[in-house]
């Protein structure tokens, strides 16, 4: 990766190869943003990351929040006191912000506000691929889809001029291609905060208590309106003229799949690319279908373009065909090049290019793992051998989601963040076996205690694991308040989850380590036979937070061993443990062991896996 | 150099082998060297041993970064079971390289399946494209200093079967931008062990 300081210390003209996420961080500073907010997610998590690490040289505020609404409350209050300021997040982040995100364009701050959305169709890394472009038109804000990293750096200087000139906050929407791709990036100059705007008191201004609403959705309607003039302008609508009967409407990635297509030069339609999303640019669309004999609209997901288009059409009386999901540019999944360039062959008319069938990818499925030393395996391994086959157990989002796969498979349901606690309430209701909820700390924090107080208050019965390791380790080890460690990895006032849990009423509280198998099962039956809420914290830090720990202090793990004399191949570890460090004997490649050695490059001397052998043949390396 | 087409290349191979670094390296020499350049992952979680592909596209103007299926001009490959998976981008023009490193899933770990002999993932990698180059990088980028270094090694290959498409310095360069200072040496050692194995394999051929 490229050093962040690079990011904050390139010079002006300098080209760099950036990652979406990273341009984004430039654009901030080139706008003088001075306030960056975020709870970290896929494809989103690298821009506070990047800020967070250059915030002191950059003299920039960076702060990971509690949860997406805190880090956009934060955001806008800033922005509110007069300060630039932007919030990123991952697009069901974006759910969690909405309730101050539809507020916000009625009474928005005078300093630029920017939420950067990054959307992840085919949900690589989340539990849905929903399409944010809705919420830009359900919040009615302007929005700015860049389609490559140069173009998202250019969109946050644009988008802040843009939030200010018209007092709204900006969406920016990104997606998976935009964010994780890397592309050149030529640096523009760093701009210092302009002259904060105090804060002023003004009555109704900010306040959306009756009367005061519908005044302002009315003047947001007037200030959309004046946006029209801003993306229907040439720099926020290309148009490219190749004297064709066809065209294709496009934005955002899917417009660098049409710019692409595997379509002959002579045969290429006109495209009309469009970078600012909301609102349309009426006036550039309509005259391009007005131009066209057929058009087509290129979009990923939803046909959120395609419909609005059709309606401008109608309206203006035009007789243009308008093609999009109807012909082979998918619904689901992530756009690829070969369905646009499908597309573009039918529409233009030539044969269409053969398309590329997906054949399964043959041999063993290689999902990801639990790291080596892990404490999720000891917790998954407590779970699965506790919960019993009949019990519903409800796990939550974060590294331990993972262990629902194959082959710990420990989770019925997995829907959102802190879904378990209140739906473990749901499934309580009238049911015989206790459920069990499972979530992590940063979860928890995030969006499990008002679900934890609503089971203490309701009386519901149900079975709490928190599994605590001070990090949200799935996004990338960023500190949250279990850490004790703020943004900038400094030392800070923390919470205590046990006296959180407490505090929400809960009676029945243990707090054990999951290396400690035989009392944590011990516990974990009591907890399973009582009435009420129970709750576990099951803690044990992360197993790279640990390492990376280890290594600053100048020491090294200390690697398990097996004794060969007493292993007899029963395989318990490696069915058990499924740990990395665990190498069976013979059979998996050529040339391995006759019996189940480890490998003392991986290992971290945790030690669950001489907890579960049989026969105490795995011991501590040099016992 | 024109490429008015762009080059696709597919980079393949387990989380925390360099998938990603492999890519932005490369990303960066053909940057360096004048070339517009596109770099993206496709799927996995980095750091959890999972499968990871990356894509890489570079030429005079580049725009998706995305590769279709069957549509890599080139793909490197630094394990040999995710090389077989990884065909799934082989066409009839592919050049496939692949490392013999064998890494078994968690799958095979865990008893729950086996991991296929070495003869049959190869001849699967060879039946898919045109041409397939079987490397024992990750044992070159031991002799190197560190196994790790098998993604240098790769590249070296790599530069060699593109016949100095994008010059050595320009992998240098990136290389002194992507990786700690000590690294670049060891690094670069392993790059021209790749190269050379390449040369030695082509006696033709010179970049």
């Amino acid at each position: 990766m490229v050093d962040s300081t690079l990011i904050l210390d390139g010079a002006k003209d300098q080209k760099l190869l950036l990652l979406g996420n990273e341009a984004v961080v430039r654009g901030g500073l080139e706008s003088g943003f001075s306030v960056f907010t975020s709870y970290p997610g896929t494809p989103a998590s690298e821009i506070l990351d990047v800020a967070a690490t250059i915030s002191k040289e950059a003299g920039i505020y960076a702060e990971y929040s509690v949860n997406e609404k805190v880090a956009i409350d934060t955001a806008a209050g800033a922005a509110m006191s007069g300060l630039r300021a932007m919030t990123s997040m991952k697009h069901v982040g974006l759910n969690v912000a909405s309730d101050t995100f539809m507020a916000l364009p009625y009474f928005s701050p005078k300093s630029a506000l920017v939420v950067v959305v990054a959307d992840d169709p085919s949900a690589y890394s989340s539990q849905t691929e929903q399409d944010s472009r809705n919420y830009g038109y359900f919040a009615n804000v302007p929005m700015l889809e860049p389609s490559d990293p140069q173009e998202a750096k250019d969109c946050i200087v644009r988008s802040a001029e843009i939030s200010e000139s018209v007092e709204l906050p900006v969406l920016v929407r990104l997606d998976i291609r935009v964010s994780h791709v890397r592309g050149p990036v030529v640096l523009g100059e760093l701009r210092a905060p302009p002259p904060r705007k105090e804060f002023v008191k003004e009555r109704g201004r900010y306040l959306a208590i009756p009367p005061y609403p519908v005044k302002a959705h009315e003047a947001l309607l007037e200030k959309m309106e004046r946006c029209k003039g801003i993306s229907n302008s040439p720099e926020f609508v290309k148009l490219i003229d190749r004297g064709s009967d066809y065209g294709v409407i496009c934005s955002g990635s899917a417009a660098t799949y049409v710019l692409d297509a595997d379509v002959p030069a002579p045969l290429r339609p006109d495209v009309l690319k469009m970078l600012m999303v909301n609102p349309l640019p009426e006036e550039a669309i309509v005259e391009f279908l007005a131009s066209h004999k057929k058009v087509l609209v290129v979009e990923e997901l939803d046909p959120v373009f395609e419909t609005r288009i059709k309606e401008l059409a109608y309206d203006n009386g035009l007789k243009t065909m308008i093609l999009g999901k109807g012909v082979g540019i998918p619904s689901a999944g992530e756009l690829v090049p070969a369905d646009v360039s499908c597309a573009i062959s039918a529409l233009v008319g030539v044969p269409q290019p053969k398309k590329a069938s997906r054949p399964a990818p043959s041999g063993p499925a290689r999902p990801p793992v639990f790291c080596a030393g892990c404490p999720h395996r000891a917790s998954m391994y407590l779970i699965k051998t506790l919960a019993g086959k009949n019990r519903v157990v409800v796990t939550d989002i974060g590294c331990y989601g993972m262990g629902s796969l194959a082959p710990t498979e420990v989770g019925d349901v997995l829907l959102d963040m802190g879904f378990s606690i209140g739906a473990a309430g749901g499934f309580a209701i009238g049911s015989k076996l206790k459920p069990l909820a499972v979530i992590g700390d940063s979860t928890f924090l995030h969006a499990g205690i008002p679900a934890l107080i609503n089971a203490v208050w309701n009386r519901h019965d149900l079975a709490l694991i928190i599994l605590d390791n001070y990090i949200t380790a799935m996004t990338g080890l960023q500190p949250n308040p279990s850490s004790g460690l703020d943004s900038q990895l400094q030392p800070t006032d923390g919470v205590s989850l046990e006296e959180l849990v407490r505090a929400c009423g809960v009676k029945n509280l243990r707090i054990l380590s999951p290396m400690n198998v035989k009392q944590s099962k011990k516990e974990i039956r009591e907890m399973l036979d009582e009435k009420g809420v129970s709750v576990m914290i099951l803690r044990q830090p992360c197993a790279l937070l640990a390492s990376q720990q280890l290594k600053a202090s100048g020491q090294a793990a200390t690697p398990y061993e097996i004794v060969a004399e007493n292993c007899n191949n029963c395989n318990a570890c490696l069915v058990l443990a499924s740990c990395p460090a665990l190498i069976p004997a013979g059979g998996v490649t050529e040339g391995a062991s006759e019996k189940v050695t480890i490998d003392p490059a991986s290992c971290t001397g945790c030690g669950f896996c001489a907890e579960i052998c049989p026969y105490d043949a795995i011991v501590r390396g040099g016992e | 150099m024109k490429l008015e087409k762009p080059l696709s290349v597919v980079v393949s191979g387990v989380g925390g082998q360099g998938v990603l670094l492999t890519s932005e390296i490369l990303g960066n020499a053909a940057m360096l060297s004048g070339l517009d350049v596109r770099v993206t992952e496709t799927h996995g979680l980095s750091q959890r041993g999972g499968s990871l592909v990356s894509c890489v596209r570079f030429g005079k103007e580049v725009h998706s970064p995305l590769v279709d299926y069957r549509g890599a001009d080139y793909i490197i490959s630094m394990e040999l079971l995710e090389a077989a998976k990884c065909s799934i981008y082989a066409g009839e023009e592919t050049v496939h390289i692949v490392s013999t490193l064998q890494i078994p899933p968690v799958t095979v770990l865990s008893g729950k399946a086996k991991y296929p002999p070495s003869k049959e993932l190869m001849s699967s990698v060879a039946d898919s494209c045109k041409k397939a180059y079987f490397v024992d990088a990750a044992g070159m980028a031991t002799k190197a200093g560190r196994s790790l270094y098998q993604n240098a090694v790769l590249l070296g290959f790599f530069a060699g079967v593109t016949d100095g498409l994008i010059g050595r310095e320009d992998y240098a360069k990136a290389l002194q931008i992507l990786v700690p200072a000590k690294y670049v040496a060891p690094n670069l050692k392993a790059f021209d062990m790749g190269l050379q194995a390449f040369l030695g394999e082509s006696p033709g051929q010179r970049l």
